[in-house]
């Protein structure tokens, strides 16, 4: 690689700063906001950190729904990822390595839902959760998560399954495994980071979708995260600092799971895009 | 170790018919090389003894056992693949034991068996690395060692060596010839180069189109091939082929052609008619240079190629062109007036329109 002068490794430099002063500056100031009391946030307020109070902690979990609605949003994250991760793998693998009619017609119908912005697809379903008996409940607002993270992830385990030799595989059955064994023990192994890819995909659609969360979920007990934190939001009120602390609380377990999970991340995105 | 046998094995992909019912045994103990062309079934007949492909029609026997409906993990065999096909997130170790792994097999005889294998190729320091950590060699052993641990009723190597260069190819043939000395396990090995075939096997099945063209051990495919094809592929550089007629001339038949006449082997039938078209095959290495000025025939030296020990001539009498392989002359140079002799039994005979020998005792046809 060309080394390259001062100047222009300065000027480098001086890009990335800017580019992460321009993206972490609401996140920190989210942090250090979510720490304020009402003194210190409207009126003598700096830009640096400090004073330290943990009050619209306090308020949050105590006063409000927020542990409810950070229940709810795990367990359909959870139920999000799941799903996604079984019907994509089933769908990814099946199209890579069978052959039967239309396969691609299938893989090609997967991208189309993609393409409609969630509120066109939200109130039809709606309306399809309502005749079903399922409008109102956890169970359709996973559903409605699926339909933007199953296209996804099967469009990105189709790039990893098709990289996969099949003879891999073959040698696995020559060895004494069933096609499930040799797809368990071996294809899914060397996929692992497209899967945790699209499995944090998943997570994070579900997590910070709102969409959704509005349309299919009326009952307060029911809602998860961004949209219970939307309902703290009055009329008359603006309550910044309980909103800041509920914003950090979300990102926290993204935070904690990127930093666990990057590198498969990183690999399973950039081998997606090169061979996928 | 088990007899393998191949009864009107069919393999069909649409409309087009890959393998053409394949006879075929191979003995308990025996090497058996399947060779040809691309295309011409070699690879798919093994893959259909190992059950990775349906047979259309047919049936294969493995010993006492019809394999023909079985998966592939029931059938006892063992694979060497091309792409040597390494599982990329285990170590060699795991590897080694995996058939053997999913097989339940208790841990310590796991564990003896491995470093047995290891062993024997040369590869137990190599235990714990990964396989993207190997050269191509080590690679190809591990594919071995993943074979012989388990010790299957038949081995089955499909181009095992076709992705290896020149040297470590010439090593590998050595090793896996001394590999089946050492376990005495029939095995099954598929390639293209028919130097492999005529180095490694008991015997050698020529395939083409689907169909078997003949089976015979190494030198008697090369002696006496079956037809037009065999002749042409078994043997390097290929057999001069010139079609020309067989005449009664005298109480001697003799073959001519536009450029060259020479006798032809002995129990050749004589034309009924004075005279029939025939093609006729003389390996380059038949040719020699004419003892004396008035034996053999006239030809023009177009090209020289000289390979150490020997000289390849590229020459042309009449229209006919030939190439000779002569012990090696360094005064030869294009352009060249010689003269060529072939000695009649090193001289091959075939029907022009079966492709089939007329050579007396030939087993026109090979096993099909």
């Amino acid at each position: 690689m060309k080394e390259l002068t001062l100047g222009r490794r300065t000027s480098l430099y001086a890009l990335v700063c800017i580019t992460l002063l321009y993206s972490f500056f609401p996140i920190y100031w989210m942090i250090i906001s979510s720490f304020r009391d009402d003194n210190s946030l409207y009126a003598n307020f700096s830009l640096l950190p400090g004073p330290f109070k943990l009050t619209n902690y306090e308020v949050l979990l105590e006063l409000t729904d927020y542990p409810t609605w950070f229940t709810n949003s795990v367990l359909v994250a959870f139920g999000t990822v799941c799903i996604t991760l079984v019907i994509s793998i089933l769908i990814a693998y099946s199209v890579t390595r069978l052959q039967f009619r239309g396969k691609m017609a299938v893989v090609g119908t997967m991208l189309y839902a993609y393409m409609f912005p969630p509120m066109l697809l939200a109130i039809p379903m709606f309306s399809l959760f309502v005749k079903l008996g399922l409008a109102d409940t956890r169970l359709s607002l996973m559903i409605s998560h699926c339909t933007i993270t199953l296209p996804l992830g099967v469009w990105l385990l189709w790039g990893f399954f098709k990289q996969i030799p099949t003879d891999v595989e073959e040698a696995a059955m020559v060895d004494g495994c069933s096609r499930l064994k040799a797809f368990v023990l071996v294809v899914l192994p060397l996929t692992l980071p497209g899967v945790v890819t699209v499995a944090i995909f998943s997570f994070l659609l579900s997590w910070t979708d709102y969409t959704f969360a509005l349309v299919m979920i009326g009952t307060d007990s029911l809602k998860t995260l961004p949209a219970g934190l939307d309902t703290m939001v009055g009329t008359y009120e603006l309550r910044w600092g309980e909103l800041m602390a509920g914003s950090t609380l979300i990102a926290l377990p993204l935070l904690v799971m990127f930093m666990f999970l990057s590198r498969y991340f990183i690999h399973g995105l950039s081998a997606g895009a090169v061979k996928g | 170790m088990a007899v393998v046998e191949l009864d009107g094995v069919t393999k069909k992909f649409g409309d087009v018919v890959a393998v053409d019912a394949v006879n075929l045994a191979v003995n308990d103990g025996e090497f058996m090389v399947f060779v040809g062309p691309s295309g011409c079934g070699k690879s798919t007949t093994l893959r259909m003894v190992a059950g990775l492909e349906d047979t259309t029609a047919g049936s294969i026997r493995i010993g006492a056992r019809d394999v023909t409906a079985l998966q592939p993990k029931d059938r006892n065999v063992a694979m060497v693949f091309q792409n040597y096909a390494l599982y990329a997130h285990k170590s060699v170790y795991q590897n080694l034991g995996f058939g053997l792994q999913v097989r339940g097999t208790p841990k310590s005889e796991i564990d003896a068996q491995v470093r047995k294998a290891a062993a024997m190729l040369g590869i137990d320091d190599l235990l714990d690395r990964k396989p993207k950590q190997l050269s191509g060699g080590q690679k190809q052993r591990v594919a071995l060692g993943r074979a012989l641990v388990r010790d299957p009723d038949v081995f089955l190597l499909d181009e095992p060596l076709s992705n290896l260069d020149a040297k470590m190819r010439v090593r590998m043939r050595e090793e896996i010839a001394k590999l089946h000395a050492a376990t005495g396990s029939s095995m099954i090995y598929v390639t293209h180069d028919q130097i492999e075939a005529m180095t490694l096997g008991d015997r050698i099945a020529v395939m083409r189109d689907g169909r078997v063209q003949q089976v015979g051990p190494p030198l008697e495919i090369y002696d006496m091939p079956a037809n037009v094809f065999v002749a042409s592929f078994i043997g390097s550089p290929e057999m001069n082929l010139i079609e020309g007629e067989l005449r009664q001339s005298g109480k001697a038949i003799k073959f001519t052609c536009d450029g060259f006449s020479t006798a032809v082997p002995a129990g050749i039938k004589a034309p009924k008619a004075g005279s029939r078209a025939v093609i006729v095959g003389i390996r380059p290495e038949h040719l020699s240079y004419a003892k004396t000025a008035r034996a053999g025939f006239a030809a023009e030296v177009e090209l020289v190629e000289q390979m150490g020990a020997q000289t390849l001539l590229l020459c042309t009498a009449g229209s006919a062109q030939l190439r000779a392989l002569v012990e090696r002359d360094d005064k030869v140079r294009s352009g060249a007036r010689i003269r060529l002799q072939a000695a009649a039994a090193n001289v091959h005979i075939f029907d022009p329109e079966t492709s089939k020998s007329l050579l007396p005792g030939q087993r026109a046809g090979g096993a099909n």
